[in-house]
C-alpha cells in the first residue's frame, strides 16, 4: 500500500489533488491517503472515477486517512459533474 | 491536409497548444537528419562536418530574423520565452536605479512578471501593475497611466495564455517611448500566431519559445535591438562567446565575441536551431496571415457552445485562440483528468497566470487552446466528451 500525504496539497499546476493521485490510480496501486476536510469531497470524487473503492475512512488529527482499493472493472462507476 | 503531418493527432483530440505544439513529421526528420548527417560543435573545428554544423547555425538565426524582421545578429537563442525574459532583464539592470518604476501587467504569465518583480527589488525601484478589464482584457490605457518619467521599463504580453486578448502594443509602445523606457515584449503566445515585424510594433526586446510554435523544446529567442545588446554585458561567461582571452601582466582579459554569440555561451542546442528553422519554413508555407484566423473561428464556436452548457468563459473582444472556463463546483483539474481519459487533451489551473485568475476571483480554469493543425471536427469531439463528463 502506497502512503500519498495530500495534507498540504493546493491548486496549482502539479500539487493538486487530481494531478497527485492520478499517476497513482493510472498505476493502480492500494493507496493510504491523507487529506484534509478541504479536499477529502474531491478526493473521493477522483478516487470513485478512477476505479477505487474506499474500504476505510478514519478521522485522525486534523486530517482524514482513507484507504482505498481498485475496483474490479465490473464495478467501475461512470460518473459524472452534476450541471 | 495539415493534420496528416502530425502522426500524435491521429487518435487524440489535442488542444493544449498554449502550452506546447505538436511537431511536423518535417521538423522530426529535420532534426534526424541532423544527428544522423551533420552533427559537430559549431564555431570550433575547421574540417567540413564542422563548417556545415556551423552553417546550419547561423542560417537558423538568419531564417528566425527574416521572421520577425529582425537582423541576424540581433537574434539570441535561449533554451524558450522564460530564459529569454530573465535575459532581458539581467541586460536591462544597469538601466534601473533607486525611485525608478517598471511597469508590467497583471495578466502577465510568471515569467514575465517575476524576473521583473526581482529587479525591481534588486534595485530599489517599484513594480508598478496595470490591471484588466472586468472580461480579463489588459486594459491598455490603465497601463499607460502607470508609465511617468521614471518608467525605465514596460514589459507587456502580446498575447495572453488565459483570455487570449491580443495587446495593443503599439498604443502602449507610444507612450512608453514619450520617456525614454525600454519596452520588452512577451511573443509566447503571438509569434507562433500571427505575422511579427519587430520594428513595425516598435518595441525593444522581443522574446518567444520554439516549442509553441511547432519547433522543438530547448529552443527559444530573445531578440533585442543591436544598441541593448552591444552595451549590456554577457550573462554566462565561457566558450564561444568570447574572442580572445589573454593573460597579460598576471591579469585574465577577455575580449567578448561579435553579436549575437556573446550571449550564446557554451555548446548551443544545434538540433533544436535545425528544427526551428523547419518549423519557421512550414508555418511560412501554410501562411502565417491563415493562422489566427482559422484558430478564432475555432476558439469562439468553442466558447460559445460553453457559454450554452453554463460555463464561465474568461475573456471577451479580440480573442485569440485561447479559450479559458469555468464553473462553480467543477474542479477544473478533475475535469481535465477526465476528459483527458476521453483523449481531450486540455490544461486546468492557473496556467503559470495565478495573479490574474486572483483578481478575477476565478480559483482555476480550463483552457482549450487551438492551433492550425486543429479543426471543426476536434471541436465536436471536445463537446462530445465534455457532454459524457457533465451532465
Amino acid at each position: 500500500m502506497i502512503e500519498v500525504d495530500l495534507r498540504r496539497a493546493g491548486s496549482g499546476c502539479m500539487d493538486n489533488p487530481v494531478a497527485v493521485l492520478s499517476a497513482y490510480i493510472e498505476r493502480k496501486l492500494p493507496l493510504k491517503i491523507l487529506v484534509t476536510e478541504e479536499y477529502r469531497p474531491l478526493v473521493k470524487e477522483i478516487l470513485e472515477i478512477g476505479g477505487y473503492t474506499i474500504e476505510r475512512e478514519e478521522k485522525a488529527r486534523g486530517y482524514y486517512i482513507l484507504l482505498a482499493q481498485v475496483k474490479t472493472s465490473s464495478t467501475v462507476a461512470k460518473g459524472a459533474f452534476p450541471l | 491536409m495539415v493534420k496528416e503531418d502530425f502522426p500524435i493527432l491521429q487518435d487524440i483530440v489535442y488542444l493544449d497548444n498554449a502550452a506546447t505544439t505538436q511537431k511536423p513529421l518535417q521538423v522530426i526528420e529535420a532534426i534526424r537528419n541532423y544527428y544522423l548527417l551533420h552533427n559537430a560543435n559549431i564555431h570550433r573545428g575547421v574540417y567540413p562536418l564542422a563548417r556545415k554544423s556551423t552553417d546550419l547555425y547561423e542560417e537558423a538565426h538568419r531564417v528566425v530574423a527574416g521572421f520577425i524582421g529582425a537582423r541576424a545578429e540581433e537574434v539570441v537563442f535561449v533554451r524558450n520565452t522564460t530564459e529569454g525574459l530573465n535575459l532581458a532583464s539581467h541586460l536591462l539592470e544597469p538601466l534601473v536605479r533607486a525611485g525608478d518604476n517598471i511597469v508590467v501587467t497583471i495578466s502577465e504569465h510568471h515569467s514575465n512578471l517575476l524576473p521583473w518583480w526581482r529587479l525591481a527589488r534588486r534595485r530599489g525601484a517599484r513594480l508598478r501593475i496595470g490591471m484588466v478589464r472586468e472580461d480579463g482584457s489588459i486594459d491598455e490605457e490603465d497601463v499607460i497611466s502607470k508609465i511617468d518619467e521614471s518608467t525605465r521599463i514596460v514589459a507587456v504580453q502580446h498575447a495572453s495564455n488565459v483570455t487570449g486578448y491580443i495587446t495593443d502594443v503599439r498604443k502602449i509602445v507610444k507612450q512608453a517611448k514619450k520617456v525614454g523606457a525600454v519596452v520588452v515584449l512577451d511573443g509566447a503566445q503571438s509569434v507562433p500566431h500571427v505575422p511579427i515585424d519587430v520594428n513595425g510594433l516598435g518595441v525593444d526586446i522581443l522574446a518567444f519559445s520554439g516549442h509553441k510554435m511547432l519547433g522543438p523544446m530547448g529552443i527559444g529567442v530573445l531578440w533585442a535591438r543591436k544598441e541593448i545588446l552591444e552595451e549590456a554585458e554577457p550573462f554566462l561567461l565561457g566558450g564561444d562567446m568570447i574572442k580572445e582571452v589573454h593573460y597579460t601582466n598576471g591579469e585574465i582579459v577577455p575580449l567578448w565575441n561579435e553579436l549575437p554569440w556573446k550571449f550564446e555561451a557554451g555548446t548551443p542546442n544545434v538540433a533544436g536551431a535545425v528544427g526551428l528553422m523547419e518549423a519557421i519554413r512550414y508555418l511560412e508555407r501554410f501562411g502565417m496571415e491563415k493562422i489566427l484566423p482559422h484558430e478564432k473561428k475555432l476558439a469562439t464556436a468553442t466558447a460559445e457552445g460553453l457559454e450554452d452548457m453554463g460555463f464561465n468563459v474568461i475573456g471577451g473582444e479580440r480573442r485569440g485562440g485561447v479559450v479559458a472556463f469555468w464553473k462553480e463546483d467543477i474542479d477544473p483539474h478533475l475535469l481535465a483528468y477526465r476528459l483527458g481519459q476521453k483523449k481531450v487533451c486540455v490544461r486546468s489551473g492557473y496556467h503559470c497566470a495565478q495573479p490574474l485568475h486572483e483578481v478575477l476571483e476565478v480559483r482555476g480554469s480550463i483552457r482549450a487552446s487551438f492551433y492550425l493543425y486543429n479543426d471543426e471536427d476536434d471541436v465536436e469531439r471536445f463537446f462530445e466528451a465534455l457532454r459524457e463528463v457533465v451532465r
